[in-house]
């Protein structure tokens, strides 16, 4: 039973932070109407830009951060003017647009990687956190301090982002943008300001997942964080990939299956079971229900 | 068709442009080009002694071969896929197993690559199909994790994580590409490779060219264009596209196959999502949708390694390992990784139709100019004023 608690509490944190990647993605695709990859480009980059803005330059923790979340920020809004929104605007939002906006985020996403990989090589880097190795006691399993963290941040973060786009103005902008952006731009919303604000918002869930993923017990800031970003794709799926409540109930169950296979699975399963497992059920679910478990959208057309 | 055109009095603009569609050779030069092309393939191999060319020009007929297999899949069919190098790997499997391990001959090992990456692309198209956009994307991206874990825990087959070490015969019938002779030289194993390679690659182009020329290639460019005009007229949408996905596999699985003959080693991340990256590099760059594209495109992304590691020394930031602390470098490796990136998003940006419409702009231009200037020639001969 305690291990059954035990596992239950890091899948929850760990499936909080692959909400929180899910999110990002979720939210470029309402603003800018196009799927985009490059927002996991910044978990890696948030990680090792924390780590130098922390530990090289001794900042605070929390400042340290918002410094990343600043720099990915800026990283992506340059590249929706310079790159996506040019890509996009030859093409249209089905067919070749949509492949060329996918393109060019995989394309990007592998540059920022090689990037990071060649400017802090290829060592784990130790962030240092504030909450090292202390756990709690809680309903007979002992908890890292740092799942608790991990679960509060990203409870705080998802609020903050639900709070955004339900209760202010600019939220209900990014909404109409979603709903139909021809309308929505001749009501005069600005296409680059919903954009800008989608891009900071997803930029901040990212590099806060990050952080987070290399404040795990025993990791830290390494180049296989880059994989985080492929990883978090079938919580985006199995979420729908139209809600803030669709990427935290996808992240969940993605990160308590993950969790529970890596901890109940034996030999026999092969190596790289516990990875590969949201893979196969994603493919199966998708088979039965093709909108995933808590999409509402219709994603097939004619 | 044929009754009809005998008894119009002349053949419409429609009929000429169907007709030049049908002919596989449209013109003298497009046939005396071909005919230097499988020249080339033997000669060209035979007559140098530098084993970079070779080694070069084996690699760029390989990513070629499966990079005509994405490209119809993408270019004719429209379809997206982040998974080729799952089919890249089915097939290198299938060759270790079938060439390597039961020792099989060259026509069986290369065939069964080819059928078996087929038939994994016919059992995955229908699931792909099911789903659109970004579905879709993720779904072949899964293709690529479930194959490496396949790939890792089936070890008897695949040596596991640190690979296997796999020889393929390459004889066909009496003749043995591996040792080819004149009976005063001998050939080593890369120059006969270069020829079977190159001769799949002619192969694979000419099958290519005749499907995309045929009723279902019509059919697959109808279905890209649009779907549902297609359907209207009475095309079976989702077999086009199955289909598509079939010749997608079977060009990924042949040219596994053939990685296999050239490296003679198979590591199970090889088949990463680089790979597919790469592939999918080389029909952008190429030009999507063409038939001499992903051969172009293959010649420009596969040098890109060979000349960074041949400027590699001269180049001050580039290292042979990753950077240590403190000190700024990029591995050779990454910064491949970079180029690609780098031309993937810049031709999508500025040149989208890739190297092959720049070519044939240029073609079409300096024909242009050539028959004007005849056309000028002519007229200012008999004192008339220039045309146009």
């Amino acid at each position: 039973m305690s291990t059954f608690a035990q596992l239950s509490a890091s899948g929850i944190a760990l499936g909080c932070l692959y909400a929180l990647v899910s999110l990002s993605f979720v939210l470029i695709m309402k603003a800018t109407g196009f799927f985009n990859l490059l927002p996991g480009a910044f978990v890696l980059l948030g990680a090792y830009l924390t780590y130098t803005a922390h530990i090289i330059w001794g900042l605070p923790f929390a400042f340290a951060i918002v410094l990343a979340i600043v720099v990915c920020s800026v990283l992506g809004i340059a590249a929706q003017r310079y790159l996506f929104a040019k890509a996009s605007a030859v093409g249209g939002r089905h067919g070749a647009g949509m492949f060329a906006v996918l393109l060019i985020g995989i394309g990007t996403l592998t540059i920022v990687e090689a990037l990071v990989v060649s400017t802090w090589g290829a060592m784990t880097l130790n962030l240092n956190d504030p909450w090292g190795l202390r756990t709690i006691t809680l309903a007979g399993a002992s908890i890292t301090l740092r799942d608790v963290w991990v679960v509060g941040l990203c409870s705080i973060l998802l609020l903050g982002f639900w709070l955004l786009v339900q209760r202010t103005k600019v939220g209900v902008a990014m909404r109409a943008m979603a709903t139909d952006s021809e309308a929505a731009r001749s009501l005069g919303i600005s296409p680059n300001l919903i954009s800008a604000v989608a891009w900071t918002c997803a930029a901040a869930a990212a590099v806060v997942a990050g952080a987070m993923f290399a404040t795990e017990v025993g990791g830290g800031a390494m180049p296989t964080l880059g994989q985080v970003a492929f990883a978090a794709l079938p919580a985006l799926i199995l979420g729908g990939a139209d809600s803030l409540f669709g990427c935290v109930a996808g992240g969940v169950t993605l990160g308590l299956i993950q969790t529970y296979a890596a901890g109940y699975s034996n030999e026999a399963f092969g190596q790289g079971f516990a990875s590969t497992l949201p893979w196969i059920l994603l493919i199966l679910i998708l088979l039965i229900k093709p909108t995933g478990l808590f999409g509402s959208r219709e994603i097939r057309r004619a | 068709m044929t009754i009809q055109a005998a008894t119009r009095p002349r053949a419409s603009v429609h009929d000429k442009a169907v007709a030049a569609e049908m002919r596989l050779f449209g013109s003298w030069t497009s046939r005396i080009a071909a005919l230097l092309f499988v020249i080339a393939i033997v000669v060209v191999p035979l007559s140098t002694n530098s084993p970079f060319v070779v080694t070069l020009g084996i690699t760029i007929g390989i990513y070629a071969i499966g990079a005509v297999g994405l490209n119809v899949l993408s270019g004719y069919a429209g379809q997206i896929s982040l998974g080729h190098s799952f089919f890249v790997g089915v097939g290198a499997y299938t060759a270790v197993g079938l060439g390597s391990k039961l020792g099989l001959p060259m026509p069986v090992w290369l065939l069964g690559a080819a059928v078996v990456g087929g038939i994994f692309g016919l059992v995955v198209g229908p699931f792909a199909l099911r789903l659109r956009g970004i579905y879709q994307i993720v779904l072949t991206l899964g293709l690529v994790y479930i194959g490496h874990y396949l790939f890792v825990n089936w070890r008897s087959l695949t040596g596991g994580n640190g690979g296997t070490a796999a020889d393929v015969p390459l004889a066909i019938g009496g003749l043995d590409f591996a040792g080819l002779t004149t009976g005063f030289v001998n050939f080593s194993y890369e120059q006969g490779l270069f020829i079977v390679v190159w001769l799949t690659l002619a192969a694979t182009l000419l099958l290519v060219n005749n499907v995309v020329r045929s009723r279902s290639g019509r059919a697959t460019r109808a279905v890209r264009d649009g779907e549902l005009a297609a359907g209207i007229a009475g095309i079976n949408a989702i077999r086009v596209k199955v289909g598509a996905f079939g010749i997608a596999g079977a060009l990924g699985g042949l040219a596994g196959g053939l990685l296999v003959a050239q490296l003679r080693y198979v590591v199970p991340d090889q088949f990463n999502l680089h790979m597919a990256l790469q592939f999918i590099t080389i029909i952008i760059v190429g030009g999507v949708g063409t038939i001499w594209g992903p051969v172009i495109g293959a010649a420009i992304v596969c040098s890109i390694p060979q000349i960074t590691g041949l400027l590699g020394p001269a180049i001050p930031f580039l290292k042979d390992d990753f950077a240590a602390p403190g000190d700024w470098g990029i591995k050779v490796g990454e910064f491949n990784l970079i180029l690609y990136g780098l031309i993937l998003v810049v031709f999508l940006l500025v040149e989208p139709r890739g190297v092959a419409h720049l070519l044939r702009r240029a073609r079409v231009g300096i024909t242009v100019r050539w028959r004007s200037f005849r056309e000028y020639s002519r007229t200012s001969d008999g004192g008339g004023s220039a045309v146009k």
